[in-house]
């Protein structure tokens, strides 16, 4: 029971590291219909500032996400201004989009490996010590970098909320969301508006390569794995609805560690990617979605 | 020599992984980011047989062909309904599982350390066997023998449906075609291809780990297709070697260590998004030659043209009047559809309700109504596009609703759509040699070893497809490509392939709207002779006046009730209708 209970809350952690990636991967699908897979590749390198920034430069924990943050915005943005952009003009359809950006996230995380090197680095060492400060509630124990990851999470998803109901710019996304053609005939500048997508779809998801380095250390393929799991999860959770890629996602957080009271370790990532197939397969429009 | 023979054999492999990753997404236009899992599949089995069961590698060799199609098949039906952005996410995960898969089923497969002490196969005792150049030369031998295949399937009626099925998987459905069965099959085909790749692969390297086939193998073999231009054949080969020329060279450039294990990556990473910016169509541009060749292949089996069956008598008949009358259709019963009850909801929405009508034998029967009154819906759930919440349609007094379109579309019933859904990227020939049934060319084992029969048919079909032509004034227009005609020449079209079909019932879905005058007759002489053949009509129609003039008989649809039908002058004497529709029309 404790056991169970220990798996509940790190399965919630985990949800939060899988929503992280997810919600600015489904803020950019669903407003601009790319599927961003450059968007992995992006989050790899805000992880490699923010070690690289603490770690080597010594400036500081806040000093490195203020430079991945810039750094993260200014690719997605290019990302579609220079590249997607072109390519939506040229050939309609999504099939050049997914294949320029499987190339530019190969290329970037290369890249990445190049000037950082191939190694995994150990971030927790170099970035915040081995402190394990955290909270205990009866057995159940919650440090504090996972309650960090939960917090930064929920605030992420309430932040991004409150935009897109409240401000005008969320407000012409989610028109943009619903019909472009409609929202470009009421005047709404759609081509602002994608890029602004871009930069709060980047910059939403910039702590969460990040949190998953902190966890099991950062290497050049993290982002784009990461991005695996959150993209299923973002269509098993409905396209165009940020409460059904936070719920998949805290739902698949749990499935991974709950499932290892019955199964062993290395079968987690079968067993949730298989359930995820068979979600998508199944019911394309996802748990929340709006869309067929 | 050692290098130059390794080299060869690494383009040899990389050229059957791209023949048949161009099969899926140029042909059959199924992007699926999962080749690499098939390619690890073939290589896993293979290597598995001959390092611990089987020596025999020819053995093993199609064995995990089998497997890999077994897997790609049941993964093509599963995801029937899973397009564009969706089949990507979908292969991933499919990617994925394999990887974790071959990654954690150490017993079997040595998990990740990897599969090792894979034998070379030995060919014949004595100093060649298990040589470099041996078993290149069996790759070489494997690959032309691939790219055959591969011909012999892009260049036959399978491959003309899998290019529809590219186009207009909606269209190729209306038009008989199974389309769960032509995906399963070019995903099997497509699959054990790629195994095949696969196993030579693990044979020649001797050790494989799951390492070897991550996402980053599919997007080699991806750039290597995106550069041969998708959809092309010959260019395959040449573009494979090409990147795989650059790509490996790169090893031997004296780089600082820091750089050397992402060079590669970076490099062909570099190169595909290049030909994605600018030259999406391939290194050899535009590829409207393309579909004329594969027109032209089949030419030169050409016979003369032989006169057949009804719609022969096209070409010769002339303009009649309007009425069935002068046919034999006196025995037959009247009625020809029965629909019952027929009910549809779009979530909040009831778009038909309850309605029961029927069509006559040999009539021209008008579908009107305002926009959104629901007769597109009425017509998708006649043809099985969209199953109906409640209520039966009977055709020919045998029950049709719930049947798939293609099985509608075999039964006889013959649709066309209001945005065409032409084939945009065939020729106009192909799109209605695609259309006729009873093709032995559309399956796989046909086209690969029956050739005779397949050309006989081929030939007949070709012969009847420009009288078809011909009688929709399409003549002239028969090598190009659909999406390059006008609007008038592409409703012909949208005709000409309906009627390749050889439907009784046509249901035409506003074949009339937006054309000219020259164009409109066109079309009513079509419809008026295809009458006098003793078929039977069902339009859907917004002018008055040409309704009047072309059908016998008009159902009225109102928010997706039946408020009338009946004899056309009947309905337009009818003062309620007149006031609340057709008066409109006739006064505009």
């Amino acid at each position: 029971m404790d056991q169970a209970l220990q798996l509940l809350v790190d399965g919630l952690v985990e949800g939060g590291r899988i929503a992280l990636v997810a919600v600015g991967f489904s803020l950019i699908y669903s407003v601009t219909r790319t599927l961003h897979l450059a968007h992995g590749a992006i989050l790899t390198v805000a992880a490699y500032l923010v070690w690289w920034v603490t770690a080597k430069l010594g400036g500081g924990l806040a000093g490195g996400f203020a430079v991945a943050a810039i750094a993260v915005v200014l690719l997605g943005v290019a990302h579609n201004d220079l590249l997607y952009r072109r390519i939506r003009e040229a050939s309609p359809g999504g099939f050049m989009i997914v294949v320029a950006s499987l190339a530019t996230g190969i290329i970037i995380q290369n890249l990445a490996g190049i000037v950082f090197g191939f190694d995994t680095k150990d971030v927790r060492t170099a970035t915040i010590g081995q402190a394990t400060a955290g909270l205990r509630f009866g057995p159940v124990v919650l440090p504090a970098t996972n309650l960090i990851t939960l917090a930064v999470t929920l605030a992420v998803f309430a932040v991004l909320g409150w935009l897109l109901m409240r401000t005008r710019t969320g407000k012409q996304m989610r028109a943009v969301q619903d019909n472009p053609q409609l929202a470009r005939v009421v005047g709404i500048r759609t081509p602002r508006v994608y890029a602004v997508t871009f930069a709060i779809g980047s910059l939403v998801s910039m702590p969460a390569a990040f949190f998953i380095g902190l966890n099991g250390g950062l290497n050049t393929t993290i982002g784009f794995d990461a991005m695996l799991l959150a993209l299923i999860v973002v269509f098993a959770g409905g396209i165009g609805s940020l409460m059904g890629t936070l719920l998949a996602s805290f739902a698949v957080g749990v499935l991974q560690t709950m499932s290892l009271l019955v199964i062993d370790s290395r079968w987690q990532d079968t067993v949730t990617f298989s359930v995820l197939l068979l979600l998508v397969t199944l019911r394309p429009r996802g748990l929340l979605g709006k869309l067929a | 020599m050692d290098y130059l023979v390794s080299l060869m054999v690494f383009a040899t492999i990389y050229t059957i992984a791209a023949l048949s990753f161009n099969l899926l997404i140029g042909h059959a236009g199924i992007f699926s980011v999962a080749h690499a899992a098939f390619i690890e599949i073939g290589a896993y089995a293979t290597g598995i047989l001959t390092s611990r069961m089987i020596g025999l590698f020819p053995v093993a060799l199609v064995l995990g062909a089998v497997v890999s199609a077994a897997v790609g098949w049941v993964f093509a039906r599963a995801t029937l309904r899973v397009s564009g952005d969706y089949m990507v996410v979908a292969s991933f995960a499919l990617l994925v599982i394999f990887g974790q898969i071959f990654t954690n089923w150490i017993s079997v497969t040595g998990g990740g350390i990897g599969l090792a002490s894979i034998p070379r196969p030995g060919f014949v005792d004595g100093a060649l066997l298990g040589s470099d150049v041996l078993f290149c030369l069996m790759c070489l031998f494997i690959a032309a023998l691939m790219y055959f295949v591969s011909h012999r399937l892009v260049y036959s009626p399978l491959g003309r449906v899998l290019r529809a099925l590219r186009e207009n998987q909606d269209a190729a459905a209306s038009l008989g075609k199974f389309v769960r069965r032509f995906r399963g099959v070019v995903f099997a085909v497509s699959s054990a291809m790629a195994a095949v790749s696969g196993s030579l692969y693990a044979h020649f390297m001797s050790y494989i780990s799951p390492l070897d086939f991550t996402v980053q193998l599919t997007v080699l073999v991806l750039t290597m297709v995106i550069v041969a231009g998708t959809g092309r054949l010959w260019t395959v080969p040449v573009a494979s070697a090409l990147v795989m020329g650059i790509t490996d060279g790169v090893r031997y450039v004296d780089l600082p260590e820091q750089i050397a294990p992402g060079a590669q990556q970076v490099i062909y990473g570099l190169l595909l998004l290049l030909f994605a910016v600018l030259r999406p169509e391939g290194l050899l541009g535009r590829k409207k030659d393309e579909a004329v060749r594969a027109a032209r292949h089949w030419r030169s089996f050409d016979e003369p043209p032989r006169t057949t069956g009804a719609v022969g008598s096209m070409a010769a008949g002339s303009l009649r009047g309007k009425g069935g009358e002068t046919n034999n259709v006196n025995a037959a019963p009247k009625e020809m559809l029965r629909i019952d009850g027929l009910n549809k909801h779009f979530g909040g929405l009831h778009v038909i309700r309850d309605v029961s009508v029927t069509v006559e034998r040999g009539k021209v029967t008008a579908l009107i109504g305002p926009n959104g009154a629901g007769k597109t819906t009425l017509f998708n759930l006649v043809t099985g596009a969209v199953p109906p919440d409640g209520g039966v349609v009977t055709y020919e007094g045998r029950r049709i609703s719930g049947l798939r379109p293609d099985q509608v579309a075999q039964a006889g019933i013959g649709r066309t759509y209001q945005d065409l859904k032409l084939f945009a990227q065939l020729t106009c020939e192909e799109n209605v040699m695609t259309a006729f049934p009873d093709q032995p060319g559309e399956s796989a084992a046909a086209a690969l070893f029956a050739r005779g029969r397949v050309q006989r048919r081929e030939a007949e079909i070709r012969a009847r497809t420009a009288e078809i032509l011909a009688f929709l004034g399409l003549a002239d227009k028969r090598n190009e490509l659909a999406s390059d005609l006008g609007y008038a020449e592409a409703k012909m079209l949208a005709l000409a392939r309906v009627l390749a079909l050889d439907p009784q019932l046509l249901m035409l879905d506003e074949p009339c709207s937006g054309l000219g005058r020259a164009a409109l007759d066109k079309v009513c002489s079509v419809m008026n002779e295809l009458v006098a053949q003793g078929r039977t009509i069902c339009l859907i129609e917004h002018n008055m006046a040409l309704v009047r003039q072309v059908a016998d008989r008009g159902i009225f649809l109102e928010h997706g009730s039946l408020v009338a039908s009946g004899d056309v002058e009947t309905l337009m004497a009818n003062e309620g209708l007149r006031r609340r529709y057709l008066g409109l029309a006739e006064t505009a």
